[in-house]
């Protein structure tokens, strides 16, 4: 094997577990698009072009016939604005993809391909055919997933009366561990999180994580800066 | 196969709002140079972004999240991911029974 498929395959193996977590939830939202009067064509189309499972379950829940095209693209912003903080990030790191891989690769992103990549940063690096190997697996499991659902309809139930719902939450808490460096790490986390929870308990709609986000990176920021300051009084950074 | 072409475009429009969003990341930094602080921030945004999208499931959800929760974090230490995976779900669906 060449080097590249090397790093293919291992991004593909390294993802395998979300793999098997997401089929099931790609075949609810399968099973719920058909229920609300999309076609299985019309299923498969849209996860194969717009791929986001959370969006996708937020559109399908608000979709009706005809279909409020105003408010979906609202909601896409609203619910996908996360990925601007995500691909910033990540983008800082991909300096072996050329222009146009790099935006063939975006539409690849999820969170899930996301956090295994910006994982792969700190170990080993980040190539092209480590993330294709992460962004085209997830892809032709989503969607073949949601495809077989909108086709066989209500057959499995519900999955997260089998916890499946929580196997992602698994995986990025998993990440999280790894990413571990310092006591500075446990403030970013604690307060991205406090924040994160309390705007989820009190406001609606997908702002949560945009607000966790930003108070996670200021509180950093602020940190960086006061270490700044002690270095100018002489006294060395912890 | 039915073909709509009202839900064609409408999929066609989400497709793009969603691809701006991940592209615009990417766009924006680009061509930006960043001083000591914005590089901490930018440092620091894995994990403040990651935190904020998992935290609500665990912690807003209820006492078998918040406990399953607590379980990958201690599994994940050791065990490889899919472990933490398998352990975490099974802690969810006993604490749902045991606390139901």
């Amino acid at each position: 094997m060449g080097a590249r498929s090397q790093e293919f395959s291992a991004g593909a193996i390294a993802i395998l577990p979300v793999l098997i977590a997401t089929a099931p939830v790609a075949v609810l939202f399968g099973t719920l698009a058909v229920v609300k009067g999309l076609s299985p064509f019309e299923v498969w189309l849209m996860s194969a072009t717009v791929f986001a499972g959370a969006l996708q379950f937020v559109a399908i829940d608000q979709w009706a016939d005809p279909a409020p095209l105003g408010l979906l693209v609202f909601t896409a912003l609203v619910v996908n604005v996360r990925h601007v903080l995500m691909t910033a990030s990540l983008g800082r790191s991909m300096t072996g993809f050329s222009g146009p891989t790099k935006y063939v690769a975006m539409f690849f992103l999820s969170d899930e391909a996301w956090a295994f990549a910006e994982r792969r940063v700190r170990e080993a690096g980040l190539t092209p055919a480590y993330y294709f190997g992460i962004g085209v697996s997830m892809w032709l499991v989503w969607t073949s997933s949601c495809l077989l659902g909108a086709v066989i309809g209500r057959g499995l139930g519900d999955p997260s009366a089998y916890g499946f719902n929580f196997a992602f939450s698994a995986v990025f808490i998993c990440i999280l561990v790894g990413f571990w460096s310092n006591w500075r790490t446990g403030v970013v986390l604690a307060c991205s999180g406090a924040v994160s929870a309390t705007v989820h308990l009190l406001v609606p709609g997908a702002w949560y994580i945009m607000a966790g986000a930003f108070a996670g990176v200021g509180v950093a920021a602020a940190l960086h800066a006061e270490i700044d300051e002690q270095k100018t009084d002489g006294v060395m950074p912890s | 196969m039915t073909l709509d072409a009202y839900n064609m475009s409408l999929i066609l429009l989400v497709t793009l709002a969603t691809f701006a969003m991940r592209a615009g990341g990417a766009v924006i930094m680009a061509r930006a140079q960043l001083g000591p602080i914005a590089t901490a921030a930018f440092e620091a945004m894995p994990v403040a972004v990651l935190t904020a999208v998992a935290a609500p499931a665990a912690l807003t959800q209820g006492l078998p999240e918040a406990i399953a929760g607590a379980a990958a974090v201690i599994v994940g230490l050791r065990a490889p991911m899919a472990v933490v995976i398998v352990v975490a779900m099974a802690t969810v669906v006993v604490m749902r029974q045991v606390l139901g």
